[in-house]
């Protein structure tokens, strides 16, 4: 899509009358550069404001104008006071599409208050807005936003947190297209909602669904009532085992030589403990080195060793040797590297292995030689010296075990039960507190396993059965094949987002690229270097006074990046005054390197190092429009018109860039040149 | 990822925890060099549980002599001959080691699980359920004798 602006006329609004053509003389086409000063009070702003609204066709913000809250009357309207004061107006702006013209025209009430609109184009005259249909998606307002645009807004993309560089990315990219695909599965998803609420099947599924929510809810009041009992039930069986250790500790006065000898027995159990805790470490430790089982496995490890060494792996030479071979004009023979000769070697090469493989190999037999073949002492012997004396002690520690049952028996409390009674008595305690852990540990971890086929009666987990509540809940309200659906749309949709990331993340790559290079082609002094583009641009060095040459950079950029097929003006009000003078011409240059219409609406002081460097390097394809109002200050052009100048109700419009230069200079003799 | 049945995990569940058992990994170690040392295999079949994908410190100093003892015992199982140069740098040494980060392979790790599955069937197939770890490694080292003697 190519959209062009050809001129536009305005008559009885608020501003100055104009009639602008941006045409070469004699053709339908625009040049391509335009500059048009105007006054302070000429209607830059005006002109800049319609030519977007005719754009989009948003002139609904053009009407509530005559219905200020603040009761004041509508900036598009004229002083009721000026000579020149009219109770209708209109705008009309002439453009093409793909050199398709098309007229649009706005049309002011000012007495009734109301704005109407109506379009001109091959198709005939329509009211209304009416672009061609395959303009629509860039004559978006936030993308025209981004063409036809003032001085400030550009500057936006640069300030920091604005957000303004993503979003302008994603319009200029039109990234915002995987946006609207993500909605339009939204709004798929809900038409479907809505659908599927009469359907019989999933009806009944929903009856499945809430018969088994009933049973899930029911298992979690009886897995909290179990929890609570249990919980009670531990306490009251930690209080009984302390009670039960007191009992022992009341001992009968005859009895105390046996109860000596019980504790001295305990003791020798502790030891004896100690012991084989020490015995099974000397065993996990032998076995960390496996071949410490036995002399048979000790002997595969030093065959398998030997075998690698007589089949030559890994080999002195490593599989990368001959694939770089190939790569070399002459193989190593002196011979030319022929296409057989690569062949035949890559072919061989199979036979070696690559370096990282290689020199794992290598380790593994030096670990062969370190820990097998040179090992000094006899650890598989040792190993079975330990086996049996664990043996020994796992039967002394049963024997032990036994004389204690014994002699517990024979020990009587002062309450005249034996230590084993009360020993049993805390086993069985300790049992059922076992159980009751058991029961708590499953009641506060996570089942892994749990899933939406699990019975309610297998579901031990509080946090589990919740989940599956709130799980058949969501079915429950979506219906199973909704629920299903959903799901699959939001996997989509991560997707589509995946994609757009990506998408971005490239381009902005290639932005920062070519934004630097332009920049420094730009700005000889005080370099600036972009490092990021984010939510908005981040660089390195530069001034204040730089900051809308980056944005300038950034659009034109991003533009001719992004707009391969397409090509869009660049109208802008006020392009100048946000520069300082240092970058105004190199800023400038570089516009008329762009191969975009380019068309900009100035005012006051923003002529010098502006317009002569624009008009000097892009001549003749510029069209230059000095614009002034019927005031006292220039009078005198219209005392003594220029011979090209074009009177209008309270305006006159001289065209050439001569006479730009020239207008309204400060001293009194150029003023008299004039 | 070394993983164990949860069959397995549940058999030797008093032992976890009790000395030398204090990692995961140190009965899964135990299935292992069983499995291994019988050149028997057997994947895991219904739920698992996973343990670690990487030898833990304690047995780092060592683990290039357990992928040794895999491939040892991988080698024999498939019959591979000494002089099958091929075969060995295939499907031993390319095929299970990543020398990248100096261990096995994903299919080096799913295969030791094979032989530290095969590990728990062997011992559970003799063995009562553990539940004490001096008991248990003695009985352990007289099945290692009788796998030995095959």
């Amino acid at each position: 899509m190519e959209i062009k602006i050809h001129g536009w006329e305005s008559k009885g609004i608020a501003g100055v009358d104009m009639e602008i053509d941006l045409n070469k003389p004699g053709t339908k086409t625009p040049t391509k550069i335009a500059m048009l000063w105007l006054d302070s009070g000429g209607g830059k702003t005006t002109t800049h404001e319609l030519i977007k609204a005719s754009l989009t066709g948003q002139i609904h913000k053009l009407e509530a104008e005559y219905n200020r809250d603040d009761g004041k009357p509508s900036k598009y309207e004229r002083k009721r006071n000026e000579r020149n004061y009219k109770d209708t107006g209109s705008f009309i702006l002439k453009v093409s599409f793909d050199e398709k013209y098309c007229v649009f025209t706005i049309d002011f009430d000012h007495k009734a208050k109301t704005v109407d609109m109506h379009t001109k184009s091959a198709a005939g005259h329509q009211d209304g807005y009416a672009p061609p249909t395959a303009a629509l998606t860039y004559l978006q307002p936030k993308f025209v936003d981004l063409f036809i645009l003032d001085g400030e807004h550009a500057k936006k993309a640069i300030k920091e947190n604005s957000g303004m560089a993503d979003v302008t990315l994603n319009t200029i990219y039109q990234l915002d297209r995987f946006d609207d695909i993500n909605d339009s599965l939204d709004k798929y998803f809900q038409d479907e909602k809505l659908k599927s609420r009469g359907n019989l099947s999933d009806k009944a599924k929903i009856t499945q669904i809430e018969n088994r929510i009933t049973a899930l809810k029911a298992r979690r009041t009886k897995l909290s009532t179990e929890m609570r009992l249990n919980s009670k039930k531990k306490l009251d069986l930690e209080a009984k085992k302390r009670l039960l250790k007191k009992e022992k500790e009341g001992i009968n006065k005859d009895d105390q030589n046996k109860r000596d000898r019980l504790n001295k027995e305990v003791d020798n159990l502790k030891i004896l403990n100690d012991e084989i805790d020490l015995i099974k470490k000397e065993i996990f430790d032998l076995l960390k080195k496996p071949h410490h089982l036995s002399k048979s496995i000790t002997k595969s490890f030093i065959k398998f060793t030997e075998n690698l060494r007589k089949l030559d792996l890994p080999g002195d030479s490593a599989k990368e040797f001959f694939q770089n071979l190939v790569k070399t004009p002459k193989c190593v023979c002196n011979e030319p590297m022929t296409d057989a000769r690569k062949k035949i070697i890559l072919i061989n090469s199979n036979d070696y292995i690559g370096t990282a493989h290689s020199n794992f190999a290598s380790s593994m037999k030096q670990d062969v030689r370190d820990f097998i073949i040179n090992e000094k002492e006899d650890s598989q012997d040792r190993l079975a010296e330990c086996h049996a004396k664990l043996s020994e002690k796992n039967e002394e520690l049963l024997k032990q075990k036994r004389l204690i049952e014994g002699l517990s028996k024979n020990v009587k409390t002062a309450t005249g039960r034996s230590f084993e009674e009360i020993d049993n008595d805390i086993a069985e305690c300790d049992r059922i507190i076992g159980q009751i852990d058991q029961f708590i540990d499953n009641y506060n971890a996570p089942d892994s396993t749990a899933n939406e086929s699990t019975r309610p009666k297998d579901v031990n987990s509080y946090s589990v059965i919740q989940a599956l509540i709130k799980q058949a809940e969501a079915k429950r309200n979506l219906g199973h094949e909704m629920h299903n659906k959903q799901l699959k749309i939001e996997e989509m949709k991560e997707f589509i987002e995946e994609i757009k990331n990506e998408a971005k993340e490239k381009y902005k790559e290639e932005l920062i690229v070519a934004m630097n290079s332009e920049l420094d082609r730009i700005i000889e002094d005080d370099k600036v270097v972009i490092t990021s583009i984010g939510s908005d641009i981040d660089y390195d060095g530069g001034s204040t006074g730089q900051g809308l040459v980056i944005a300038y950079v950034f659009l034109i950029k991003a533009f001719e990046q992004a707009n391969k097929a397409n090509k869009f003006p660049l109208l802008v009000d006020s392009p100048a005054a946000p520069i300082g003078p240092t970058y105004r011409e190199a800023v400038a240059l570089m516009i008329t390197k762009l191969s975009n219409q380019y068309v900009c609406l100035l005012q006051g002081g923003e002529r010098e190092w502006w317009c002569e460097t624009l008009y000097e390097n892009s001549k003749p394809d510029i069209s230059v429009f000095t614009i002034f109002k019927e005031t006292k200050r220039y009078q005198k052009y219209f005392d003594n018109p220029h011979e090209k100048l074009k009177k209008f109700d309270n305006s006159g419009i001289v065209k050439g860039y001569d006479f730009l230069a020239k207008f309204d200079t400060k001293t009194k003799k150029e003023a008299k040149d004039v | 990822m070394f993983r164990v049945s949860t069959q397995a995990q549940t058999w030797v569940k008093s032992l976890l925890g009790q000395d030398p058992f204090k990692l995961s990994i140190d009965i899964y170690y135990i299935f292992c060099l069983t499995g291994l040392a019988a050149e028997e295999i057997k994947e895991i079949e219904g739920a698992s549980h996973d343990i670690l994908d990487y030898f833990p410190t304690p047995y780092q100093d060592h683990q290039r002599l357990i992928i040794n003892f895999l491939l040892i015992s991988e080698k024999n199982r498939l019959g591979i001959a000494n002089e099958d140069k091929d075969r060995i740098k295939k499907e031993l040494i390319e095929k299970f080691i990543d020398p990248n980060i100096n261990s096995l392979t994903s299919s080096g790790r799913s295969r030791l699980n094979d032989y530290a599955n095969a590990g728990h069937r062997i011992l559970s197939g003799k063995m009562a359920t553990p539940g004490n770890a001096a008991v248990f490694l003695e009985v352990w080292l007289n099945e290692m004798k009788e796998i030995e003697k095959k």
